[in-house]
């Protein structure tokens, strides 16, 4: 970065100067014409909770992008950070002045590890004569999981063995999603609560809502949440405290696109089509509706614009819905709009983030070569303008049950998934990892001997499982919520009690309150 | 204060924490004034009217405004009522409120301040307070407002957050909201929350410092504007003697100048940060 010193008529006038150096003046005010430039600057304050386990720690580097407002064009800067402990500082390069910016902030480790996060959604111009400061929240993508439990809390900057990677909250929810960088929204039957991103505490009183909340999202930059229902949808002024109740069927999965210039919609998908789980379940059928709310009017009404194809999931971006067809395998845009089409079996989780759509379907097993592998989780990738696909399939998922009479534990059964199904996503910040909840469903058949009499019993698994995934190099950790293992018939049998392996020996956490199954999951500055 | 004014004040004062349930901050409530034969503290209801207008989020609605609704006779019923919740509660009920302020004004020696908070749906009373005062006084605003912090719900109150502005050279100009609101060094500002707030500090021959702040209920943010100099230098070159040694080198200096300032795209500006 070259910096050029500027010396102004203004600066100069007010100091005095010009009347005591009148032979100097002139060849000045030569100079200052020939060189004058810009005096503003973009001020950058990135503010991280005072304190405690929640404010990023370890950060060495800095990247602020930025994103011209009008063209989409993106730029990031890398750079040390400077100094240590309060007084940390540093120096981003240049942005172009007159030209709205947004602006978001990454911190990283020195192993690159991504331990804060900010971003703003106002845009700001530089200005070449002022000094224009932005302030960034930066908070740590720590991610919600929602069960019938207290929200369990992961934290991703964190390696797996930390004793804080997993927690609890004292609130329950449906449903916690990211409202900005300052709060996110716990939404439960009892209402919509905020919690600070800095404590994870509520900040301010419940917000009332009426139904049964299924799910929930909130409007990008407009402190607002559509929170789906049994009878439709809530918009819900995070600010005003009040909710505007809009009628559509059940609204399974909610989701909003849009942009501010042109107005944002809320997307609601009723009647959701699951994925079939487990090998005996009927086969994937069924018909959705999807139905538009625009937002920002007095008066909103629900507008049917899909019926009939069946959708387990829905996104939104700029453009319009994103549905995730779990029975033709496929993810795509919803009525008219852009060309969109990405090939994903047993699609059934999407989001968008940016200019990036993500999905998660799952591999039926296999079972025709010498070595059979269970059902596993694709995750896949397109640009919103349908570009630039890619999917990666995770490990065969398989949950190994081990018979409990054996104080050795030398007799174990490697139960194959018959189905393993996405149950949500989440994209984190940045997107360089997704959250992701799975369930399998697993059967065995009895085993006999050589005398046809039983020795295993008929065994039905059911695991949940929290997944956090780097999509690009599939290194996953992996959290056991739930395993639970039904014995059919037993008595009788040589070998009969059997229960799920502890988690630790397959490689996978458990949840330090004890199991839960998780239904939803965010994190603070996700996308979904 | 009497003894036994302290313990109704102190009991009203635990009756109005046990009724901050959640409720609608923008349900209509009017407030009524019952006098048992005593002009003492005139006007006391339209301050608590003021107050609430003021301090609360409620639709608040004064004598006056109810007895538009309610009739010409309003001030006979409230005599008529004697004070009882439940009479005074029907009275709300007709005028569509949902709580019922009644003001009381009797004197036994001093002037005996009451205010009831009446739900209309129940007709109970929710939360009492009571104050005697020396007769001849008046409460003050700030009187006033303890007693509706007593006797209405936390969530009834408007919300507020405290920005520090603080600058680093005195006299600047300070701006919020479009506002002006004096120079510098200045108090901490209490201003209504949630709600962003465009802030300018200024003063000549200083970069005009902006900023935009979002501020929180309840949150106290602290704006620190550093004013630099144009140039974002410190002021080095004042000195008179650089000045002098400036002068003689800005002659053979202009051409180069002139080229690495068109050279440098001028229209960039450097983001610098600071973690906090």
């Amino acid at each position: 970065m070259i910096r050029v010193v500027v010396w102004d008529e203004a600066g100069l006038l007010a100091s005095g100067i010009v009347t005591r150096l009148r032979i100097a003046l002139p060849l000045v005010v030569v100079a200052t014409a020939c060189s004058v430039s810009q005096s503003g600057t973009v001020q950058l304050e990135l503010m991280l909770p005072p304190s405690g386990g929640l404010r990023p720690t370890g950060m060495t580097t800095v990247a602020i992008t930025t994103q011209a407002e009008a063209t989409g064009a993106t730029s990031v800067t890398t750079t040390q950070l400077e100094g240590s402990g309060s007084s940390m500082h540093f120096s981003a390069g240049e942005v172009a002045v007159g030209v709205p910016i947004t602006l978001s902030a990454e911190l990283h480790d020195a192993s690159g590890r991504l331990v804060g996060y900010g971003e703003v959604s106002d845009s700001i111009t530089p200005s070449a004569s002022e000094l224009v400061t932005v302030t960034i929240p930066v908070r740590k993508p720590i991610v919600f999981v929602s069960s019938t439990m207290p929200v369990t809390t992961i934290d991703p900057t964190l390696y797996s063995n930390d004793p804080m990677y997993e927690g609890t909250i004292s609130q329950s929810a449906v449903i916690v999603v990211p409202v900005d960088g300052n709060d996110v929204a716990a939404v439960s039957s009892a209402g919509v609560q905020l919690l600070a991103t800095a404590t994870n505490a509520p900040d301010g009183h419940a917000i009332a809502i009426s139904g049964t909340p299924l799910d929930a999202i909130a409007v990008p930059g407009q402190r607002q949440l559509v929170v789906g229902t049994m009878t439709g949808v809530v918009i819900v002024d995070l600010d005003a405290g009040t909710t505007t109740q809009v009628a559509t069927a059940e609204a399974d999965r909610v989701a909003v696109g849009g942009s501010e210039s042109n107005g944002y919609t809320a997307y609601v998908l009723s009647g959701r089509v699951a994925p079939p789980e487990g090998a005996m379940a009927a086969p994937c059928g069924g018909s959705s509706m999807v139905f538009a709310i625009a937002l920002g009017g007095s008066k909103p009404t629900a507008m049917q614009v899909s019926s009939s194809v069946p959708l387990a999931d829905l996104a939104a971006d700029e453009t319009g819905p994103i549905g995730a067809d779990p029975c033709d395998g496929n993810v795509s845009r919803i009525g008219s709009g852009g060309k969109l089409m990405l090939a994903l079996p047993g699609a059934a989780a999407v989001a968008v983030q940016h200019d990036t759509v993500w999905a998660a379907g799952s591999m039926p097993p296999d079972t025709s070569g010498t070595d059979p592998v269970g059902a596993r989780i694709v995750l896949a990738s397109i640009g919103t303008n349908g570009s630039s696909s890619q999917s990666t399939e995770l490990p065969p998922k398989s949950e190994t049950m081990q018979y409990l009479d054996d104080t050795s534990a030398s007799f174990a059964r490697t139960m194959r998934a018959d189905t393993e199904v996405p149950l949500d996503l989440a994209v984190l910040p940045t997107g360089d990892q997704l959250a992701l909840i799975a369930r399998m469903d697993s059967h065995s058949d009895a085993l006999y001997d050589q005398f046809n009499d039983k020795a295993v019993p008929e065994m039905d698994a059911t695991v949940h499982d929290i997944v956090l995934v780097d999509p690009t190099t599939t290194a996953l950790t992996r959290i056991r919520a739930n395993c639970t293992l039904t014995v059919t018939a037993s008595s009788g049998a040589e070998f009969p009690d059997w229960g799920c392996q502890n988690a630790a020996d397959g490689g996978a956490l458990t949840p330090p309150g004890g199991q839960y199954t998780p239904s939803a999951v965010d994190a603070v500055y996700g996308s979904r | 204060m009497r003894w036994w004014v302290l313990a109704v004040f102190a009991l009203a004062a635990s009756a109005a924490r046990v009724a901050a349930a959640d409720s609608n901050p923008k349900r209509p409530v009017i407030v009524l004034e019952y006098r048992a034969g005593s002009s003492a503290l005139p006007g006391i209801a339209t301050r608590v009217v003021e107050a609430m207008k003021r301090e609360t989020s409620l639709d608040v609605r004064g004598p006056d405004q109810t007895r538009t609704t309610y009739g010409e006779h309003l001030d006979q019923v409230i005599v008529k009522c004697a004070g009882e919740a439940e009479c005074v509660a029907r009275i709300g009920q007709k005028v569509g409120a949902s709580d019922v302020i009644l003001v009381g004004v009797s004197e036994l020696g001093d002037v005996i301040l009451t205010m009831q908070r009446i739900d209309v749906a129940s007709h109970a009373v929710d939360a009492r307070i009571a104050d005697s005062l020396p007769a001849g006084s008046m409460p003050s605003a700030e009187q006033v407002d303890l007693y509706l912090a007593k006797l209405l719900p936390p969530a009834d109150f408007m919300r507020y957050g405290v920005i520090s502005i603080v600058a680093s050279e005195p006299g600047a100009s300070v701006t919020v909201g479009g506002e002006k609101r004096g120079v510098t060094p200045l108090a901490p500002l209490k201003l209504h929350a949630p709600a962003s707030y465009d802030v300018r500090v200024e003063k000549d021959g200083f970069v005009a410092f902006t900023t935009k702040v979002r501020l929180p209920p309840d949150a106290e943010l602290k704006v620190s504007a550093t004013l630099q100099r144009p140039g974002g230098a410190t002021a080095w070159w004042q000195h008179w003697y650089v000045l002098v040694g400036a002068s003689a080198l800005v002659a053979g200096a202009v051409g180069g100048t002139i080229y690495y300032t068109t050279l440098k795209t001028s229209d960039h500006v450097p983001v610098t940060g600071t973690l906090n």
